[in-house]
């Protein structure tokens, strides 16, 4: 990115960096609903990525992950959805402002999307096979048996075992963790360099929760794509994340590597999180168990943001400039960036339970 | 695709991945319909009545050499005989041979008012659902305009303004007339219910899955969408058969649909009113012919959604 870019101040994303990343969504602003009813539900959210590498972004239900992530694909229905500002940039190419058609071509082919529920993303009438066979029917211009034998391939490729019968068969035929798999399937049948996982395995049980994330590890490793793996859970991305972006309230409010988040966690938004993670070793007096410790309150009303820190009246540790004054993220150093006022003293605390990180991530 | 499916799956491909598949035969949307369809006698009994009532329009000589339109004023009202078995009207038409020849106008209009409303219908609902916003209210207010005419008064405008009363016309006339008539007061049926459909389906992953691989809105809606809202509208469809069967002896017993020349079973019964008292043969043989296709129309549309209504899964 050029150093002439303007006043944007959260530019500090990408500090020193010559060349343009895979992805990269500068100060997104995304409102719902009109007049009074206008719901803020993106603040000025900006997060790069680069080919090879795994951003997290974690936050909870309504901290404006998923729609991060469709204004990106440009999927985000407009109305209700409206983009208001920012730039999302794909190997320097500024997408918002770009030709629908252009953007069209792109996805599947540059950019692909997986979801949370593979079920309903899976076309109940066709055949789990046709439906990865399209792509290369018409993006390719294959012939319908060709691209059956490479939509097999594909199968073959997410490990799902029997792929060249299976190729056949139906959504409803499939398991959740199949279904996941074939849902991968399709989103790479066309190589994209960027994949964004939309809680890919939320509608999982563990175990599989497990697999499915192993296979996105190696599939990105193989293939040297970016990956943006969207949850709400700490445990899924602790062991695949290079970075982590905490999202609160549709503003990134801290934004550091993966290892130094679980070391130093530096927002008490994601001391919070870590510390609402049910942990085996909570034994408490007697062996009975200690009760979860949930982040009190609920996320804030997205069109009555609080003044100030939008966590403030969540947060144990707030003062009175919290709720006068709206932290910026900035940057600590080492590139780890926060927006708290207190940052610098929670970081030099450390996690509140030292072991969060083995534990969360055994 | 469907139906080659099964034929390509080895034995035992449910295995323990195959999710709930379990000994029921599994395919697509349509043919799982087609499996539940099948073991139905509702189905079976409503297609054998269909069956003959189809093969009544295209083949009358099969089951009658009597010509509908000879008439034997010295017969006029005779009662059954070998020669006419059953009876013979006001102007001594064999009312058997009648009714044999009736099938024929009366399931075309039934056919085609039917195919009309759907694909007119289908067509509105289709757009309005998936385009929404100002597009889907200009299409839903102007099918309520619609709508909002009654069947029986809007039918007799329409008919009235292009034909006089008694005036004489052509088959092929009076048929469109009476279908277009239909079509025009019943499409916006058809185009809430494939509305409704299509705005379902539009908000479904797959549908967002597709956009976010670089589907296109044609491809979108001809692949993803129009195959998902398929089932209710068929559904429908079948059903109407029958209550335009019936729409159309109302408009030809008021004497505004189908008329002499054209014979048909509605006319028939419009016929008869003068001497219902007298000549009860001449109402009663055409309305048992009627209410036994509006009988098998109904029923086999019965059968058709219990198979297809996701709802009764």
């Amino acid at each position: 990115m050029a150093p002439t870019d303007g006043p944007a101040p959260l530019s500090a994303c990408s500090p020193d960096r010559s060349v343009s990343p895979l992805l990269e969504v500068d100060d997104l602003r995304v409102e719902f609903g009109q007049g009074r009813d206008t719901a803020s539900v993106l603040n000025g959210v900006s997060y790069h990525v680069d080919e090879g590498e795994t951003l997290a972004v974690l936050g909870e239900s309504g901290s404006g992950k998923s729609v991060t992530a469709q204004t990106v694909m440009g999927i985000l229905d407009t109305p209700p959805g409206r983009i208001t500002g920012g730039a999302v940039r794909f190997r320097g190419e500024e997408l918002l402002s770009a030709d629908p058609e252009r953007r069209r071509l792109l996805r599947g082919e540059s950019m692909a999307m997986i979801f949370q529920d593979a079920l309903s993303a899976l076309n109940p009438v066709y055949s789990v096979g046709f439906q990865i066979a399209e792509q290369f029917r018409f993006r390719r211009g294959m012939s319908r048996r060709d691209a059956m034998v490479r939509a097999a391939e594909m199968l073959d490729l997410v490990r799902i075992p029997n792929a060249k019968q299976r190729v056949r068969e139906y959504p409803h035929q499939f398991s959740g963790g199949m279904r996941q798999r074939a849902m991968i399937a399709m989103s790479l049948a066309l190589d994209p360099e960027l994949l964004i996982a939309d809680e890919p395995t939320t509608a999982l049980d563990v175990t599989v929760q497990a697999q499915i994330m192993e296979l996105l590890d190696e599939l990105r490793r193989e293939r040297g794509m970016g990956l943006i793996l969207i949850t709400h859970d700490l445990g899924v991305v602790a062991e695949v994340a290079d970075r982590i972006a905490v999202m609160y309230a549709g503003r990134i409010v801290e934004h550091t590597d993966a290892a130094s988040l679980y070391a130093h966690p530096a927002h008490p938004y994601t001391r919070g999180l870590m510390d609402s993670v049910p942990r085996v070793d909570d034994r408490g007096r007697g062996g009975a168990g200690i009760p979860l410790r949930p982040i009190p309150g609920l996320p804030p009303s997205l069109s009555a943001i609080p003044d100030g820190c939008p966590f403030h009246p969540r947060c144990a540790h707030a003062q009175d400039v919290c709720t006068d004054e709206v932290p910026v993220l900035r940057e600590l150093g080492d590139a780890h960036q926060a927006a708290c006022h207190f940052a610098e003293r929670f970081v030099a605390q450390g996690p509140d339970r030292p072991t969060t990180h083995e534990v969360v991530s055994r | 695709m469907t139906d080659t499916a099964p034929a390509l799956r080895p034995a035992g491909a449910a295995g323990p991945e195959g999710a709930g598949a379990g000994a029921e035969p599994a395919g697509g949307l349509w043919a799982d319909g087609w499996d539940r369809l099948r073991r139905r006698p509702l189905f079976w009994a409503a297609s054998a009545l269909i069956g003959v009532l189809l093969v009544m329009a295209v083949a009358p000589s099969l089951f009658t050499s009597v010509d509908p339109q000879a008439a034997d004023l010295a017969l006029s009202g005779a009662d059954s005989s070998p020669d006419a078995i059953f009876g013979r009207d006001l102007q001594g038409h064999d009312i058997y041979a009648r009714a044999i020849h009736g099938a024929a106008p009366t399931l075309t209009v039934g056919l085609l008012a039917s195919l009309g409303t759907v694909v007119l219908g289908s067509m509105a609902g289709l757009v309005a659902g998936y385009v929404g916003g100002w597009g889907d209210s200009l299409i839903s207010r102007f099918a309520e305009v619609f709508a909002g005419l009654p069947f029986i008064l809007g039918g007799i405008v329409i008919l009235t303004t292009f034909n006089k009363p008694g005036q004489i016309v052509g088959e092929v006339r009076i048929v469109t007339q009476v279908v277009l008539t239909i079509v025009v007061l019943s499409w916006p049926l058809a185009m809430r219910i494939m509305r409704a459909a299509a705005l379902e389906a539009t908000q479904q992953d797959y549908v967002r899955a597709a956009r976010a691989l670089g589907a296109g809105p044609w491809r979108i809606v001809a692949r993803h969408i129009l195959p998902n809202t398929l089932a209710p509208v068929l559904v429908f469809a079948t059903i109407q058969f029958g209550v335009f069967i019936g729409a159309e002896a109302t408009l030809s017993f008021l004497g505004i649909g189908l008329r002499d020349p054209v014979v048909s079973w509605g006319v028939m019964i419009s016929e008869s009113q003068e001497r219902v008292a007298d000549i009860p043969q001449a109402l009663f043989f055409p309305a048992a012919f009627l209410v036994v296709a509006v009988l098998a129309f109904v029923m086999l549309g019965d059968a058709v959604r219990d198979a297809f209504d996701p709802r009764g899964r």
